[in-house]
């Protein structure tokens, strides 16, 4: 038979399950705009021009790679559905004579059908959006646009190459899955009414096991000392939430939902009569889709809810990080005048006045500390699992930085140890053979600096005066050491953010030409690179975050037209017995509440597990503002919640739609 | 005398097609009375209305003209409110195809009905274990319907269908999926209730069942055509009566 019949039974079945293909046309269309979305931010050339570019061009690569897999995940989770759906009917094809290959052909060109609309629209979509999408995250970013502007078919052959792919890949398992499946059991109807499935002694275990995990896992997360090893374990504790979350809901739930069934006053209430009983059997068969809602919605809070933290705390990060206007450093001693003038002329020729300058001439190098003995050398001392470092500093600067009194005579120190060291009352140390006389000793907790991540262990010696510096840099180049003393230089000044950002440039542009001066950073600065990095933290997150939300929505559209087809035949029993419209309504709206609520509550329970973590991540970030990072969670949570409920009740109406219509 | 519990006066009912063009008239004039007691089979071939009439009077479907008149109450007139309401309170309905929930167990199946008029527990309770012994499904009270067999689920239906007194009893072809030996105890046991003085309407295709009732219809191309009474005959005489019956209408 002539192909051009199997095109138009493949296009006459699609009109037939038109309910099933338009969802499935609109999951097509969302994944091809969103996979085409990152591929053109990932190759637009204008993208150079942000900062950041190697580490943007990175992100973005991941994200493709990443919504090419989820895509490939839940086309096979909606092709499940329909394929569900559709047995029957392949069945009655097979018993009508057709062979596998022909069966192959119609599968194929409703394949091709839905790849090349979804494509088309998709794209059209895309090309739409791009412009959109790419100056919105340079506008996020407070950088320049430089949007390349002109069509590209490079992103577009990736697109279509990918998703040719995850069709192809789709279609044979569909076609195999035919081929293994008898005639007979293809054309057997489902059973629409799913049995009750009892619990029983393992279903108990099942349940507390999975309770077990997530308990664990919330222990573990509230206690990891090693944040970084915590990170690390994301992936691991998805799963683990995923696994336990499922037991908990096809166990647990099920056995609340059992033991409200024994509560005669509850269950024999008309509003909860049918609603309970339902639920029993429901609960337990969309276990699974309902953990993935809580997994996406988990995601989806804590993705989104930190970027949008992270983005919006980008200046009380950039004060966090860099408490002074800015900072210059000059290798050489020497040069301090140099760098010192260059900031004053900066200030002077944007117009503002330096109104705080605090110098630190230091000798910074990395050591090895005996915390028994009070000895620092090279070598000979068993190393820590942080590396430590130490700083020399004068007492005059140490004074006026943290606005102290101490007084030192020839030969004393100030002793300023790491907090996370043991703490011994020295009263003298041995400092690379040179015996200093402790007068002061405090831990870092007491000075503390700005790192909300331990990179090393700190200490500090301060020392009488200069010449008390010299002494004993000379004394360490005796033994080989080859550091020079260093100029830091923080600066304040007048003027409005506008002014400072001037000084910055000017400032920058001078700095460049002292040889010496191998460090400058500065608010302005902090805050143009935070908000460039955060911008993309936070397109990313907000990105993914919808491409989740979308997701859980056709998730719960897919689920209610498949229970509710399942459903209408109930319905209309209902109707029989004398159940009127609005008793039917109330019953499905209660039970699908409590069904589609459950993960919300488990995901809102988890984001407040994770926390803690969070926060941790943020410090990271410099953001430690937690109470608004806090506001910002919980605002976040209100504002996904009342998309669900909108989702929800979307669903719902559908669900009403198809039963109600059916009858 | 008995009250008279059902008055059709001159039913009719046409389908017609979408934008109007063919018309199908299924019930051309039926009208009859049923008074409490009785036991109404309605006979006659496939497409004779048959079941449009017992919808009609279930109130599962409405007339195009005429009126049902059920213990006085005209339900043509209702609203959909009052005809769910009236369906749960004055009806029963035994179903071909049983009709049970699946996530409901027997016993909850049974009880359903009394849920919805807010029964309370201990009443709901006590007519449940009383139908379940009358039907002898005591015992599967505890099971859901996919655990039962046909003739239970039947049983089942029926006694879902008796749980609120219902002042009329309709069945649409209740013996239909059952076997002959169920199907015997099916009507054994509406009998039983009817001898109780259950009112009972029964469209059926089979002539031993509708040997039960003490009164049948018969319809034809949407018109009653005949009427047989059983009057004094026992089953087996009134079942050789409708088989001759039918045999000399279609010779």
């Amino acid at each position: 038979m002539k192909q051009t019949f199997w095109a138009k039974i493949a296009f006459k079945n699609m009109i037939e399950n038109r309910k099933f293909y338009i969802a499935n046309l609109v999951v097509d269309v969302f994944t091809i705009i969103s996979f085409y979305l990152f591929t053109y931010m990932t190759l637009n050339p204008g993208l150079k021009a942000a900062p950041g570019y190697g580490t943007l061009i990175v992100i973005l690569s991941l994200g493709c790679i990443f919504v090419a897999f989820i895509t490939l995940f839940f086309k096979f989770y909606t092709n499940r559905i329909l394929s569900k759906r559709r047995n029957r009917e392949m069945g009655l094809y097979a018993a009508w004579g057709l062979e596998y290959k022909n069966i192959d052909s119609i599968l194929f060109y409703e394949t091709l059908y839905i790849y090349l609309l979804g494509s088309v629209l998709g794209l059209l979509a895309g090309f739409i959006l791009q412009r959109i999408v790419y100056n919105g995250l340079f506008t996020l970013m407070k950088c320049q646009k430089d949007y390349a502007a002109g069509f590209s078919w490079t992103p577009v052959w990736i697109t279509l190459l990918v998703f040719i792919v995850i069709d192809l890949v789709i279609l044979f398992t569909n076609m195999r899955k035919i081929r293994k499946n008898k005639v007979i059991s293809l054309l057997k109807e489902e059973d629409v009414s799913a049995p009750v499935k009892k619990l029983s002694a393992i279903d108990a275990i099942k349940g507390l096991f999975g309770l077990a995990l997530i308990a664990g896992s919330y222990y573990y997360i509230n206690t990891a000392v090693d944040l970084k090893e915590s990170i690390e374990m994301i992936l691991a504790a998805i799963g683990i939430f995923f696994v336990g979350s499922f037991l908990v809901i096809s166990c647990v739930v099920v056995m609340i939902e059992m033991f409200l069934k024994t509560r005669d006053r509850v269950y024999y209430n008309s509003t909860f009569f049918t609603t309970i009983a339902k639920l029993i059997s429901r609960t337990k068969n969309n276990a699974m889709s309902l953990s993935v809602i809580n997994i996406l919605f988990t995601c989806v809070i804590i993705g989104a809810s930190t970027t949008i933290s992270l983005y919006l705390g980008t200046q009380r990060q950039a004060s966090e990080a860099f408490k002074a206007d800015g900072i210059v450093k000059s290798g050489n001693f020497e040069d301090r005048a140099l760098s010192k003038e260059a900031i004053y002329d900066a200030a002077r020729e944007a117009g503002v006045t330096v109104e705080k300058c605090n110098e630190n001439v230091l000798l910074g190098f990395q050591t090895l500390f005996d915390v028994e003995k009070g000895v620092y050398r090279y070598e000979g001392i068993e190393s820590k699992d942080l590396p430590e470092v130490i700083e020399i500093r004068l007492l005059e600067d140490f004074n006026k930085q943290w606005n102290e009194n101490f007084t030192l005579d020839d030969g004393e120190i100030l002793l300023v140890t790491d907090e996370d060291l043991e703490f011994k009352d020295y009263e003298t140390i041995d400092f690379y053979g040179e015996k200093l006389k402790v007068k002061y000793h405090y831990d870092t907790s007491k000075y503390p600096g700005v790192d909300n991540i331990k990179y090393a262990y700190e200490n500090f010696v301060i020392v009488k005066d200069f010449d008390a510096l010299t002494d004993l840099h000379e004394k360490l180049k005796a033994i080989g050491f080859t550091r020079e003393l260093s100029f830091w230089c923080e600066y304040y000044i007048s003027g409005s953010k506008d002014d400072k950002i001037k000084v910055d440039a000017i400032l920058g542009d001078t700095l460049s030409k002292i040889p010496s001066v191998d460090y400058f950073d500065s608010n302005a600065t902090q805050l143009r690179t935070r908000y460039a990095r955060n911008a993309i933290f936070l397109f990313l997150g907000c990105f993914i975050s919808f491409i989740f939300i979308m997701y859980m929505v056709f998730i719960m559209y897919y689920k209610q037209i498949e229970e509710a087809t399942d459903d209408a035949p109930n319905v209309l029993i209902m109707q029989k017995i004398g159940m009127y419209d609005a008793e039917i309504k109330r019953s499905i709206f209660t039970e699908n509440g409590l069904l589609f609520f459950v993960p919300v509550v488990m995901a809102f329970c988890h984001v407040a597990a994770c926390f803690g973590m969070m926060s941790d991540i943020m410090k990271l970030f410099m953001l430690t503002d937690i109470a608004f990072m806090k506001l910002c969670v919980v605002l976040f949570c209100l504002f996904i919640l009342l998309v669900y409920i909108i989702m929800y009740y979307g669903a719902y109406k559908v669900y009403i739609k198809i039963v109600l219509n059916h009858s | 005398m008995s009250e008279k519990m059902l008055e059709l006066k001159n039913l009719r009912k046409t389908y017609m097609a979408k934008k109007g063009a063919v018309q199908y008239e299924a019930l051309k004039g039926i009208s009859f009375d049923a008074f409490e007691g009785d036991f109404i089979a309605i006979m006659g071939e496939s497409g004779s209305g048959k079941t449009t009439t017992l919808n009609i009077i279930a109130s599962l479907d409405t007339a195009t003209e005429g009126n049902v008149i059920i213990g006085g109450t005209d339900i043509s007139q209702m609203g959909n409110k009052e005809i769910c309401r009236f369906r749960r309170e004055k009806l029963g309905f035994v179903f071909q195809d049983f009709n049970l929930l699946n996530y409901f167990s027997v016993k909850d199946n049974i009880a359903f009905p009394m849920v919805l008029l807010n029964k309370s527990k201990k009443e709901i309770d006590e007519r449940v274990s009383e139908l379940a012994e009358k039907t002898s499904i005591t015992k599967l009270l505890n099971k859901y319907p996919y655990e039962i067999s046909g003739g239970e689920k039947q049983r089942t239906a029926v006694a879902r269908a008796l749980v609120c007194r219902p002042a009329l009893l309709l069945a649409d072809e209740p013996t239909g999926a059952l076997d002959s030996k169920n199907s015997d105890q099916l009507m054994d046991l509406f009998k039983t209730f009817n001898d109780l003085g259950q009112t009972i309407i029964m469209v059926t295709h089979s002539i031993k069942s509708a040997s039960k009732a003490k009164k049948v219809l018969f319809l034809k191309d949407g018109v009653i055509g005949a009427t047989l009474e059983k009057e004094n005959a026992d089953d087996e005489e009134f079942e050789n009566e409708i088989a001759n019956f039918l045999y000399s209408i279609r010779k």
